[in-house]
């Protein structure tokens, strides 16, 4: 009798192994063949992908925690938008209009190798200046 | 009429061929000097050294007819503004 009793503790022992382990394994994200489930991110389907362990009844009690613990880990639409913010500059110097008659002359070098002066197109056509951050 | 885009960046050497593929435009370059976009009030809006995106449109007189400054970080004109500007110009 003594050792039915203590192959019955061990049994216990070891299926109580068994479901903690697979609280562990959920927990971190499961197995790549549960990844497709969990993104539905539904109770219910957390404690299917268990097929090793299914007579452990102990597994069935602990799955709806589990489901709880992977949600956040999730990454939400709100969250994705929101992660830029931080590191976006934002203004500090407000911008001082232009308060001459004429727009402010320059002579500036391009890349094709030409000089530019704005005064030049003055009386022949308009002339559309675009500041810009690196190069296209 | 004519666009002239300014970079504050150094467009010399390779960063030239990397900046001029394809484009119909000139694209001018100050390198380190900043006098140009500070004379637009434009310079340093964000602290990063560099010109905020911005346009300003200049009549046939030489006259400052309409302007968009970058006063986001993303500032962008759409293509339709800025068609609508230059024909009110006639």
């Amino acid at each position: 009798m003594g050792t039915i009793l203590r192959r019955n503790i061990r049994m216990v022992l070891a299926i109580s192994l068994l479901a903690a382990l697979f609280a562990l394994t959920a927990a971190c994200g499961g197995s790549p063949a549960e990844s497709p489930v969990l993104t539905n991110s539904t109770t219910s389907a957390i404690v299917t992908p268990a097929p090793n362990i299914a007579t452990a009844t102990q597994v069935t009690s602990i799955s709806p925690d589990e489901a709880a613990v992977e949600t956040p880990a999730k990454p939400t639409p709100t969250a994705m938008a929101q992660a830029p913010e931080p590191t976006e500059p934002v203004l500090i110097n407000t911008p001082v209009p232009v308060t001459a008659d004429l727009a402010p002359d320059f002579t500036l070098p391009s890349i094709q190798g030409t000089e530019y002066t704005l005064s030049d197109f003055r009386g022949e056509q308009p002339v559309l200046v675009v500041f810009y951050r690196a190069y296209w | 009429m004519q666009l002239l885009a300014i970079s504050t960046d150094n467009l010399e050497g390779p960063a030239a061929l990397a900046a001029g593929r394809g484009y119909m435009f000139p694209i001018l370059y100050t390198s380190l000097d900043t006098s140009v976009p500070e004379s637009y009030g434009v310079f340093n809006l964000f602290g990063d050294g560099l010109a905020s995106a911005s346009m300003f449109l200049i009549d046939e007189n030489g006259e400052i007819a309409w302007q968009s400054i970058g006063e986001n970080y993303r500032h962008q004109v759409e293509g339709a503004e800025i068609v609508e500007q230059v024909n009110k110009l006639g």
